[in-house]
């Protein structure tokens, strides 16, 4: 009977190319990432050596750690979709490596950054450490992957300058939006909200949904001069 | 056996409302220098693009050794299309490296040549660690160059690769494309505006002008049947009946056209008319030139 499965050499063809393009987006991220982690640390080891006060120090690391963990994101997903995305393609990268390199890479990172959290939760005394500051943690790193993945999507799809603009509106609407939700609400109803399981899964929904937005915005790229 | 050429056929690509290509059917032959030329705007980028999978075509298909391109690992591992280089991006300034372009080259590239990329990097005297946006239009081209050579691939595409560099750079630049045509056999196709100084090094000319191969053909066999007719409009037009002409001059009783003869055709001598055999820089401005309305 004829079989139309391809064969074991055409797959292990087939994954070679997803072989590099991981390899090459796991070091363009790593590189960003311990940047960040790097400064983060070097910020950290001043303060001490300059103040000597530990309660400060533990306070800047646990509000750094969430704070870089968005950043990280949102620069990647938009700095990659007007450099890394064109040089990969133009490099002979299909899409589809692209896109799951790119991705796969992202969301590695965000682990990353949530392992460091969780690392500094043991380092950390406890007294130091917010209820429920992991779930945070996770939560922002899942936003941060989808407001970047969202961002790069709309870069490739429609150029820097809209991406921007969307970018300042997206961050207008949020920040704003939290302080007045905060305001309304106040902090412990906000905060009551945000450990709810289901905006987790809301969470996880939006930074999937950005995510094909990634992908379809790779898919439908066209690399020009 | 696996045909070994990369095949085109039926090639459209529209922007919107503007069709950039039209129908264009394309067969490159494994171990053969093409030149492709054509004028600004013509199409040759958006042609190299699609070739190399790099953009999808609205319409046709396009193989490489009997698999089609798109989307597939094992046939754009035989091709390299070294564009030109941007030292502006949407974000602004360019801050890659030349080393980090290297890099990924050396990644995406199955058969990249680290020595070779090394050596031509030296012969270019190319600061590895010097900025994209900090490089002038030349060495924006011998990153390119370098990209090309180095990829080893079976189909490699060089877009304007010598546009800025200088005289000695550009017969450095011949050079080793030729050394390096003898050793591998490799099929490359190179676009360029400079056309007199490369006539030389390809073997077949490809000519594209508003969308359209207009021409493909062997370079010494072009220029063979190209002649330029000129003298008297009268003898002129007597000796050109029948025959394929171009680009018409007039100047008060006086013409000249361009004849591409066909197997077999002759203009016959001695009729009161100049025969002149063209360059093929003069070939294409003939067949693709400003027309007069």
């Amino acid at each position: 009977m004829f079989c139309a499965c391809k064969s074991g050499a055409e797959v292990e063809e087939g994954m070679k190319g997803y072989f590099r393009s991981m390899f090459y987006w796991a070091y363009c991220m790593e590189i960003l990432f311990f940047s960040m982690l790097g400064a983060i640390v070097l910020v950290i080891f001043i303060y001490i050596f300059i103040t000597g006060d530990m309660d400060q120090v533990f306070q800047y690391t646990i509000t750094y750690i969430p704070m870089f963990g968005v950043i990280y994101p949102v620069s990647s997903g938009m700095n990659m979709a007007n450099m890394q995305v064109p040089l990969a393609l133009s490099n002979g990268s299909t899409r589809k490596e692209t896109a799951c390199g790119f991705l796969v890479t992202m969301h590695a990172a965000m682990l990353q950054f949530w392992i460091v959290s969780a690392v500094c939760c043991v380092i950390i005394p406890a007294e130091h450490i917010p209820d429920d500051y992991l779930e945070m943690c996770g939560l922002l790193f899942l936003a941060g992957c989808g407001i970047g993945n969202g961002l790069g999507a709309v870069i490739l799809r429609f150029g820097n300058k809209v991406g921007w603009i969307v970018y300042m509106f997206a961050m207008f609407i949020l920040i704003g939006g939290a302080v007045a939700v905060s305001l309304l609400l106040g902090k412990d109803t906000v905060t009551a909200i945000l450990n709810n399981s289901p905006i987790f899964v809301a969470g996880m929904v939006f930074d999937v949904l950005m995510s094909v937005a990634y992908y379809m915005g790779i898919k439908k790229y066209e690399v020009r001069i | 056996m696996k045909e070994e050429r990369l095949i085109g056929k039926g090639i459209i690509k529209t922007y919107g409302k503007k069709n950039v290509l039209n129908n264009v059917d394309i067969e490159l032959e494994k171990g053969k220098i093409y030149g492709l030329i054509g004028r600004n705007g013509a199409g040759k980028t958006t042609l190299l693009s699609i070739l190399a999978a790099q953009n999808p075509a609205t319409g046709g298909t396009v193989t490489c050794n009997g698999m089609p391109v798109w989307e597939n690992r094992e046939a754009l591992d035989h091709i390299c299309f070294s564009r030109e280089i941007n030292p502006v991006t949407g974000y602004g300034a360019n801050g890659y490296k030349v080393k980090d372009y290297l890099r990924a080259a050396s990644v995406y590239m199955p058969n990249w040549d680290k020595e070779l990329a090394g050596r031509l990097v030296k012969e270019f005297e190319l600061d590895v660690k010097k900025r994209i946006s900090k490089l002038s239009k030349g060495m924006l081209s011998m990153l390119t160059i370098i990209i090309a050579l180095a990829s080893k691939a079976d189909y490699t595409f060089l877009d304007e690769p010598v546009a800025g560099l200088d005289v000695v750079m550009r017969e450095y630049f011949y050079r080793t494309l030729l050394e390096e045509f003898a050793e591998s056999g490799r099929t490359f196709v190179v676009s360029t505006h400079i056309i007199e100084e490369a006539a030389e090094v390809f073997e077949e000319v490809i000519i594209i002008d508003k969308g359209n191969v207009i021409l493909k053909e062997n370079t010494e066999e072009l220029l063979e049947r190209a002649v330029h007719v000129s003298g008297m409009a009268e003898n002129v037009d007597k000796v050109t009946a029948g025959l394929k002409t171009f680009h018409e001059e007039k100047t008060g009783r006086s013409k000249g056209v361009t004849v591409l003869l066909g197997k077999g055709e002759k203009i016959p001598e001695n009729i009161g008319v100049s025969l002149q055999q063209m360059s093929l820089q003069q070939v294409f401005v003939a067949l693709s030139g400003k027309r007069e309305e």
